[in-house]
Parts: structure tokens; sequence; C-alpha cells
């Protein structure tokens, strides 16, 4: 009998430890698997319960906070649609987006254990905080764009010329991200593309704005001055086909800053031969077109042919601006804060630093230089034309009293519809603090409609409208 | 080794009272309450049966603080009710340390036992109340309780006291048939018994975890008492052929299975308290969420039978791992009462209560970790229910006893 209740008891060894095996299984071998199935939501509950740091703006009113519920903490946007572009939504249902998505990490601070008290904080289920972001964005300015653009489809980013920082960046039409869970159907069917963040991944047209970078070629390379004369007609041949003035005007002859403040499509076209497809595309290159930003949001591209691919009447529409070329809001405010910032530009960025609940700052942004695609000499001359332009030119309705303030406009031809709208500026021209791009989609000529826009923002900016 | 496993359950409380923001007050009087029983069993145990196991009292009331808090953790408004319950356990437990001096007198009762079980196995069929598909409980007043987990007991001392007066017979009387030992056909009567009634509860209780557990039993101590492997293998066949036409004829037969198969065909569905289970268990990880802090409570039926996955939750493989080897280790200390018991029927009762521990431990944590189909047992110690922590107590008493005897110096 003893040899029969030991066998029992090996049986039953066998069958616990056999326990013990498939626990571990489950535990480790297929923990990931389960986690990541999606009956399961354990992960979205350990998150509910983590405090979400803060988003709070450079002038310190706070974008995204957590909210203490009954069963864990919600997230609230005080400011709602005004900066729901920048802050993203945060949603246990439609997940996220915008910083909510990337600095997920820091927000959420879901990090390892580090020590033997942090272990203990754990257990007692005092989990710390997540990180809290401190934006570069200026509310004032932000507010002041998001009004400016109003009811119309169009965007605005704002720069501080000198540092990169991201001051404003406004996006219209907008969404609350309080309403994604109630209202998800209705935000993300939107046909305008609420959810689209057009000062990031809206992707125009760039019309005269472009002449900006046509422009610093040609002068970069020598092969005009300011007061070189060209022919100015309403309208020339260029290589079996046209290249006509805006309205049709013509102007006879003019020089080259003339031609940049009167925006003489001709002119350019010729400058746009005399550089040539590569030079062009080289410049448009340089100035941040054909590569990804680096940002903290989500950017698209800008895109110019390649060179090869152009022939020569499409190089001289390409000089104008019109073609098929392509550029986002950031790229053209980058494009304007380069010659601000005499031929430096500085890599964007929207997040300041990154502290810990009780202040500990875990990142702080040191502004660096993206790249240099013109001299200063060039840029102190496009400068000038560039304030000729909101003085005397095409961008009178940007000016700002005593304020000197530089611009460009641009008036983009679409097929079909009402042009888009662009104005370039920065402010003041002695010394520069802010830079900024306005379009507005299909909004009619860039100086009646995007210019007292952004006269507005750099306005607020400059603190002359308070 | 009981005041380690109080400061560990005392360590339990304190957690779950800070990661769930109730009142530590209330904790410690659980607690307090906890420790008296538990040290009062000690000291009786001292006191009436010196000789008896030393380990199996700590192991059990580890167990047992540990459901405690748990359940406390999960659905606080019973834990009270399962201190009720554990206290109710100590005093019968007490009770039978010092009413029972001689184990050997219960075989006197033997009949009485088995009729007392039958009825009490049957009457859920009768006059029982349903949960969730299985009739197993009767509601007397606000109570409800499991007889099947009483029956189990009384089977027990039945079948030793049984077994012991015909094991030889059973042994011995047999033909050589081929060379493979056949046992008269008389002799059979018993095993054709069992297995009726285990299928019949299978049928009319709807429940496979008691079934299984009935006739395993009886297979491990029919084994032990005869030594006739063809029994356990006649009565294996018998059972998985009823089983297995049970899984064509009844429904929930075929949905325990085909869940255990593949739970993920219906996911929100029959499949959800399985898949929420292992969810729960692998999101445990090595050192679990921390008590208080996973969230064991989205598995329908967590406090009963789905204990152990909250354990493996907020414990983690540690945790589980301790859980699972302390099940082991009273088995096999049961195990070793039994080889050391002086007489036959303390050795059929020790290894009969062991394997009731063993198998009803076995089904529900294999169960829950879909190792096996899941079949709705009780853990034993750990699981919130009265019936089943005032048997399981009973139980370990009726073990210790055994143990005394046969470690106690002779008179």
């Amino acid at each position: 009998m003893s040899k029969r209740i030991g066998r029992l008891a090996a049986i039953f060894t066998a069958a616990f430890i056999s326990l013990v095996i498939n626990l571990t299984y489950l535990q480790f071998i297929a923990a990931s698997s389960l986690t990541a199935k999606p009956e399961n939501i354990r992960p979205i509950l350990y998150e509910k319960r983590i405090e979400r740091g803060k988003i709070i703006s450079a002038d310190g009113v706070v974008l995204a906070t957590s909210n203490k519920v009954s069963d864990g903490y919600e997230r609230f946007y005080p400011e709602g649609e005004t900066v729901s572009h920048i802050t993203g939504f945060y949603s246990q249902k439609y997940g996220r987006s915008g910083l909510e998505l990337i600095y997920d990490e820091y927000l959420s601070g879901q990090t390892r254990v580090s020590s033997i008290p942090d272990y203990i904080r754990r257990l007692l289920g005092k989990e710390a905080p997540g990180n809290d972001l401190t934006l570069t964005i200026n509310m004032d300015i932000q507010r002041a764009a998001m009004k400016a653009l109003g009811n119309r489809k169009g965007a605005a980013v704002v720069l501080n010329p000198k540092t990169g920082a991201v001051l404003a960046l406004a996006s219209q039409p907008t969404y609350n991200p309080n309403d994604i869970d109630d209202n998800w159907k209705t935000i993300s069917t939107n046909l305008d593309g609420a959810m689209l963040n057009r000062a990031l991944q809206g992707r125009f047209t760039p019309g005269s704005s472009f002449k900006i970078v046509t422009a610093s070629a040609a002068i970069e390379e020598n092969l005009v001055s300011t007061d070189t004369v060209f022919s100015a007609p309403a309208r020339s041949s260029v290589y079996g086909g046209k290249v006509s003035n805006y309205g049709g005007k013509d102007y006879g002859k003019a020089t080259v800053e003339d031609a940049f403040s009167q925006s003489i499509n001709t002119v350019f076209a010729q400058i746009g031969l005399k550089l040539g497809g590569a030079k062009l595309v080289d410049y448009a290159k340089a100035f941040g077109l054909n590569i990804s930003i680096p940002f903290d949001l989500p950017t698209s591209e800008g895109w110019i042919p390649a060179a090869s691919d152009m022939d020569k009447l499409e190089v001289a529409w390409t000089a104008v601006g019109q073609g098929r070329t392509l550029v986002t809001p950031l790229n053209m405010a980058l494009i304007c804060s380069t010659i601000a910032n005499d031929g430096k530009l500085m890599r964007p960025y929207l997040v300041e630093k990154i502290s810990e609940r009780n202040g500990n700052t875990i990142f702080k942004y040191r502004p660096s230089l993206w790249r240099q695609p013109i001299s200063k000499d060039t840029a102190v001359i496009i400068k000038s034309f560039m304030e000729k332009t909101v003085d005397m030119g095409t961008g009178t309705r940007a000016r700002i009293g005593s304020i000197r303030v530089a611009g460009k406009t641009g008036t983009a031809e679409v097929s079909k519809k009402e042009p888009h709208a662009w104005f370039v500026g920065f402010a003041p021209v002695e010394d520069p603090q802010v830079a900024v791009a306005v379009i507005i989609e299909n909004g009619g000529s860039g100086g009646r409609v995007a210019a007292p826009i952004a006269r507005e923002i750099l306005a607020t900016a400059l603190g002359k409208n308070r | 080794m009981l005041i380690l496993v109080l400061a560990i359950a005392l360590t339990g409380f304190f957690l779950v009272s800070q990661t769930t923001n109730q009142e530590l007050k209330l904790a410690l009087r659980l607690a307090t309450l906890l420790a008296a029983a538990f040290i009062s069993l000690h000291l009786a145990n001292r006191f009436f049966a010196r000789f008896a196991d030393p380990i199996m009292l700590p192991l059990s009331t580890f167990l047992c603080s540990l459901g405690l808090v748990v359940i406390w953790r999960l659905k606080p408004n019973l834990a009270i009710a399962q201190l009720s319950w554990i206290l109710i356990g100590t005093a019968a437990a007490l009770m039978v340390l010092s009413f029972i001096r001689r184990y050997q007198d219960l075989k006197n009762y033997k009949y009485t036992f088995a009729i007392a079980g039958i009825a009490l196995l049957f009457a859920p069929i009768f006059i029982g109340v349903e949960h969730g598909g299985a009739r197993l409980w009767i509601d007397i007043g606000p109570i409800s309780f499991q007889p099947a987990e009483i029956a189990k007991i009384l089977f027990v001392l039945f079948l030793a006291a049984y077994l012991e007066e015909k094991h030889e017979l059973l042994s011995i009387s047999t033909k050589r048939v081929y060379g493979i030992w056949i046992p008269e056909p008389k002799h059979l009567g018993p095993l054709i018994i069992m297995w009726l009634i285990s299928l019949m509860i299978l049928v009319l209780e709807r429940d496979l975890g008691t079934s299984l557990l009935f006739f395993g039993l009886f297979l491990a101590m029919l084994y032990i008492a005869t030594g006739r492997a063809i029994y356990v293998s006649l009565g294996a066949f018998l059972f998985a052929a009823g089983a297995t036409i049970c899984y064509f004829i009844f429904s929930h037969v075929q949905t325990r299975i085909d869940i255990w198969l593949d739970p993920w065909t219906d996911p929100s569905g029959k499949g959800y308290q399985i898949i929420q289970s292992i969810f729960a268990i692998s999101s445990g990880r090595l050192a679990g969420t921390g008590l208080g802090l996973g969230h064991p409570t989205l598995i329908p039926a967590h406090q009963t039978d789905f204990i152990f996955s909250a354990v493996a939750e907020e414990l983690g493989l540690l945790g589980g791992v301790a859980v699972i080897l302390s099940y082991l280790l009273l088995i096999t200390r049961g195990l070793k009462i039994a080889l050391a018991a002086k007489d036959t029927f303390g050795r059929l009762v020790a290894a009969g209560l062991s394997c009731v521990f063993a198998i009803q431990s076995f089904l529900i944590l294999g169960g829950t970790a879909k190792l096996i189909p899941l079949t709705g047992v009780t853990l034993p110690y750990m699981s919130y229910g009265g019936s089943s922590i005032l048997m399981n107590f009973i139980l370990l008493v009726l073990l210790l006893l055994i143990s005394e005897q046969r470690s106690a110096p002779n008179e």
C-alpha cells in the first residue's frame, strides 16, 4: 500500500509541476501576445490609473491636464479647439494623436522600476504622475492666429526666426479634443478635414511666395543684383508656352527689386531660366523642400520636381511659384525665417522642456542650426526686397504703424477654384522677433486676404494689439 | 512559522488598504480576528494533538489568510462573511479536535455516512438552486451552501471503512484471463454504482467538476486499497465513455470543452470568462501588479472559482507558484500522514482526504489557467464560500488527528 501511495504522490507532484510550467508559460512566453490582444482592455485601464503629465504653453496656460474621476483620471483640454492640432487628443476608444501620441512615453511616465523606494511606491499604488511638457507656444499669438483665420480653411505658422521656436501653430477648421469620444464620427469624417493639421501636413502650391527662393538663389549665385533690369511684359512666350502676370498687367521694364515687390511673373520666369532647373531645385532643397523636417509633430515633406523632370517652360513657372511644386505652411515659415535670421535656418521646435511633477527638469531644448542655404549678404538683400513689398508693393496690408515689416505675398493659382492666398513675413526688420506664414485655402489674392491676417498675428506677437 | 504566515497576511492587508483606499482600521480588525482564530486553533492543536503534523496548519493558515486578503481586495463586503466562515471553520475544527479522540470510532458510522453523503449529493437536484448553469446549492435562509462539499468528506470516511473490510477480497479474488487480472463480476458492483453516481451528478446537476472529483477520488482510493490497476483502467474507461456520450448529448458539457479548445471563437460571450482569466494571469508577469493594482474584477466569479487568477495577476508568478507549491506541500504531507498511519482505515482516510484536496485544487488551478477544461469547483481555503471553508477545516483536522496517533508514543 505504501508503494501505491508513493506512486499517487508522484502523479500529483507531476500534475502540480505542470501547473507551474503552464503558469510560467502564460506569464512569460505568452504574456506579450496576450497583452496585445484587442480584447484585453488592461493596458487602457492601467493607463487610466496614472495621472498623465500636463501640457503647458510658454506663457503658463494649461493646454492639457488630467482630472481625477472615480475610476482614475480623465484627460481635459481647457483650451479646447484652439490648440487641438498641437496637443492632439487622448482617447481610450480612439487612441491618441499630436503631442499626446509623440510624447506618450513621457506624458504617461511609463518607465521601469528604478529603485527600491520606487518599487515600494508602486506597491502602494502611489505611482508618480507622468512628466509635464512645456511648449514654445504663446497662447496670445495662438489665439490671435486662430481667430484671424476664423472660419476660413487655412493655416498659420509663427516662429521665432532666431531660435526656431514655434510661437503658434494654427489650422482651421479644428475640433474639440474633449469631444472625441462623443463626436468621433462627425469629427473624423469632416469633409474639410478638421483633424488635418494644415500647418504641418497641408501641401499647397506656393505661388509668388516662392519667389523668395528664386531671388535668393539668383543673388547668391551672382546672376542678378538688386537693380538688374529685365523686360516685364504682361505675358511672354517661353519654349512653346506662356508666362503671364497676375491680373495681366504690363510693367514695361523692371528691376529685380521691383519685380519682387510687385511680384512680376514675366521677370521671374527669366530669372528662373537664367538660374536653370538644377540650381533652382538645389536651393529649394537647401531651404527645406524634399526633406523631412525634424520636428516634434508629424510633418509632410515639401516637394519640388527633379530638374531632369522639368522642361524649360516648367522651370520658368516653377521659378514663379506655380507648377508642380508643393509646400507646407511650415516650409514657407522656415524659408521666411531664414531670411529674417540672416540666412541661418534654425531647426523648428515645439517642446521647450520636459519636467517631472516635482519640478525636476529632464529635458531642455537648446536651439540649433538646421542648415544655411544662403549667405548673410544675400539674406540682407532679400530682406530689403521684402520690406519694400510691404511698404509699397503687393503686401501693403501687412503694415503695422511705425514697425518695419517685411513680407511677400503669394496668390497660388489652382485649377478651377479660387487661388490660395499666401503671405509670409517677419518683423521688426532691424531685429526680427517673429516670422509668420499664412495661407487661406482658395481664399483669393494673397495681398488682400492673407496679408491682413499676418498683420494681426505680427501685431499681437509684438505687443501692438493689446 | 505561524507567526511568519500571519505577518505576511498583515502586510497583505496593509497593501490592500493602501491601494484600494479602504480603512486600515477594518483591515486590522480583520487581521486580528484571523490571527486569534488561527492562534487558538494552533494552541488547541498543540494541546489535543501534540504530535500532529507541524506544517499543515501554518500552510492552510497561509492559504486562508491570502484568500481572505484577496477577497477583501476584490469584494470588500464579502470579507466579513468569509472571515465569519473561517471563524466557524476553526470552531468546528476545535470541536472535532476535542470530541474525536479516536478517529477509528468513525468507522462505526460508515453506512450513515454513505446514506447521508448520497442524500446530500442529490439533494440539490430536488431542492437546489441553480448558479451559473449548475445545480449545486441549497438555500437555507440567507445561507446557501454546497452539500457536495460535505458529501466528499463523508464519502472518504465511508469508502475508507468499506475498503478496509473488503480490500483483500477485492484484490485477491480475481481470475487470470490471458495474463490479465479480471475481478469477479460481483465485486464490480461498487465500481458500477460509483460510476452511475458520478454520471448522475454530471447529468442531473450539470457539474463536471464534482463528478470528476468523486470518481477520481473513488478510483484513487480503490487503487490504493487493492493495487489493482485493472479497476482504475476499467473505471477510467467507463467514465471516459460516459463523459464522451455526455459530450455529444448535453450542450453544456460540449460548450465547456469547445471553449477550452478554442475560446477565441466567442471572446465576448462563452469564452469571456476563461479569456479574462488568462489575460489576468498573463498581466502578472514575474512579480505581479501588486495587491489591489491589477484588474482581476474583470473576470466573472473572481472571488470564488477564479481567485487564483487574481493572485496570479496581482502577485505574479512568484505568488502563483507559492500558492501552487503550498497546495502540493499540503497534499504530500497528507499522503505522508497516510504512509505513517497505524491502521488501514487511517491510511485510507488520510490518502482519500489528500486526494480530494489534490484533485479539487488541480481541477480549478488547471482550469483557470486553461491547462484543462474549466470545471467549476472551489479552490480549497482560498475561494469565497462557506461550506468550502468549513469542510476544508474539518478535512484538515481529520488529517491532523490521524497524524497525531501515528507519531504519538505508544501508550
